[in-house]
């Protein structure tokens, strides 16, 4: 039995368990071929034990359920090909591409890229949403080519992959000078120059293949830092501040109207990379039961609380989390 | 309902032939018997798959012998450990220890992990053994427990998209939260404190 203070436990265990990764999973032809094994076996005993209680059943029918059951759900994956990958969300400056890396265009919001394009901002990021699922943020000055849907390199500056919806979580693997970085459902950030690349880790993990140091997964705010010598060390990092700011300032807009404010809280959370408290059971109860009135478009408390206050709420922020309580 | 009550229910359903348990025993328990001889079989990817059938093959064979006395996950991992035992006498390698993650006592790096100043960076075999005990607490939960706190906290996932996932609401998704958060808490403090014991033992006798 749980002693002690439940709230503290409960904070204890989410601290725990952000810093964990996922369980490992067996092998799908494994996972099939035991199935099939074991299914057979269970069959066969069910069989005798029903002529043991005077029934018969027909081995082809007990045979085309096993192929039935062969049959699971996988995950959809898609290898073919799009000449376009994603679509340009907004930019608030002037962001280009090119086919070859030499004359350059002027990208328009919604407009879709290409295949094998470059990419580059100036003095304003941008954010993209990817056919294969996530948004991808990039910094101003900053130059990728996206190899495909899902792959893109990264030549200078810095990007943050959001992974986006769970039930559909986008991938993306990220080639720099100083590696390939692969997420497992994530929010992270890759920056490369010269100098060196780095890697932040918001939530989730990632898995960066380097040329000397080998492979090395990071987890929730865990930063790994890849000098031009080839030394990878790895730190510590909040989910939220400064490291994380510019991304802030180009969240995709969010369409909450009709939702319950516990998605448009959550979403905010994830937002600022903060956990979502609540100072009382009555304040979740209301996020929890009423519908969002009015939109909010950016990761802004002052935002956030002009919606809250339409349901008698408010929120702070303290360090790592999210306050949200009743209106006095 | 009690976690055993349940799991004698799914046992009498097996054994009445219901196609549908069948799906639901291989769903709720594969993942976590394959993870649970994986760790004790380091990692060796053939060995895992012939124990882990071997078990099924043997649970599903003896199903009326499981009174519901304990969960039906600690019902299977004790045929798990036997089939274990068989395989490595087998192999010859039967002078071998087996250790298990939650009995070793070089875990008490993944305990001492836990009382690092911030100014004390962790190894990457403390962050890998802590990482272990966290899983190993994770499994020994009822599996939707499992599920929802790796969804929520390792994968990011919103209370949302768990309550599509699981077909339930949003309310009904935070009160599984909060039930699997204490269960977690209890988990993995009987792991550290065994952990510890564990260690406290190989000092006191060095």
């Amino acid at each position: 039995m749980t002693h002690g203070n439940p709230k503290k436990h409960d904070t204890m265990v989410e601290h725990i368990l952000s810093g964990a990764a996922p369980r490992p999973s067996a092998p799908e032809d494994d996972r099939e071929a035991i199935f099939s094994e074991v299914h057979s076996q269970w069959s066969a005993l069910g069989k005798s034990r029903q002529r043991k209680r005077g029934f018969v059943i027909a081995s082809a029918i007990a045979a085309s359920f096993a192929l039935v059951l062969f049959i699971f759900v996988q995950p959809q994956q898609s290898d073919t090909p799009t000449a376009t990958v994603a679509t340009l969300l907004n930019s608030a400056g002037s962001l280009s591409q090119s086919a070859q890396g030499d004359t350059w265009q002027r990208l328009n919001t919604h407009d879709r890229v290409r295949s094998g394009y470059h990419l580059k901002t100036a003095v304003e990021g941008g954010v993209f949403a990817l056919d294969s699922g996530g948004n991808l943020r990039l910094k101003a000055d900053t130059h990728i080519v996206f190899l495909d849907a899902s792959h893109i390199r990264l030549e200078s500056g810095a990007v943050y992959f959001d992974s986006g919806s769970h039930t559909k979580p986008g991938k993306i693997t990220i080639q720099a000078s100083g590696g390939t970085v692969q997420n497992i459902g994530t929010q992270f950030a890759v920056q490369s120059d010269e100098s060196k690349m780095r890697v932040l880790v918001r939530s989730g993990w990632v898995s960066w293949t380097t040329p000397h140091a080998g492979l090395t997964q990071l987890a929730a705010r865990e930063s790994g830092t890849l000098s031009s010598t080839g030394q990878l060390t790895v730190d510590q990092i909040d989910s939220y501040g400064d490291p994380w700011a510019w991304t802030e300032e180009m969240t995709p807009a969010f369409d909450h109207s009709g939702k319950k404010i516990i998605t448009l809280l959550e979403w905010f959370a994830r937002e600022t990379g903060r956990s979502l408290k609540f100072a009382s059971s009555e304040a979740q109860k209301i996020a929890l039961t009423q519908t969002i009135h009015g939109s909010i478009n950016t990761a802004s408390l002052d935002e956030l609380n002009r919606t809250l206050e339409t349901v008698d709420l408010t929120s702070r922020f303290r360090e790592e989390t999210i306050v949200v309580s009743m209106l006095q | 309902m009690s976690g055993h009550s349940i799991d004698k229910k799914l046992v009498k359903r097996l054994l009445r032939h219901d196609e549908v348990a069948f799906r639901e025993f291989f769903d709720l328990y594969f993942e976590r018997l394959h993870r649970f001889a994986s760790r004790r079989l380091n990692q060796d990817k053939e060995s895992t798959k012939d124990v882990v059938q071997s078990t099924l093959m043997k649970a599903i064979k003896n199903l009326s012998g499981y009174r519901g006395e304990a969960s039906l996950y600690t019902w299977l991992c004790t045929i798990c450990r036997h089939e274990i035992s068989d395989l490595l006498r087998k192999k010859h390698r039967s002078d071998e220890r087996l250790l298990f993650v939650e009995d070793l006592p070089e875990n008490q790096g993944a305990l001492d992990s836990l009382f690092l100043s911030e100014s004390e960076p962790e190894s990457a075999a403390q962050r890998s053994e802590r990482i272990t005990l966290i899983q190993v607490a994770l499994d020994k939960l009822p599996t939707h427990y499992g599920d929802a706190l790796e969804w929520k906290y390792i994968y990011g996932y919103s209370t949302a998209d768990i309550a599509q996932r699981l077909g339930m609401g949003n309310e009904a998704v935070q009160s599984l939260l909060a039930r699997a958060r204490r269960a977690f808490h209890d988990a993995y403090s009987v792991l550290l404190d065994s952990v510890t014991d564990i260690s406290i033992q190989g000092r006191t006798k060095a």
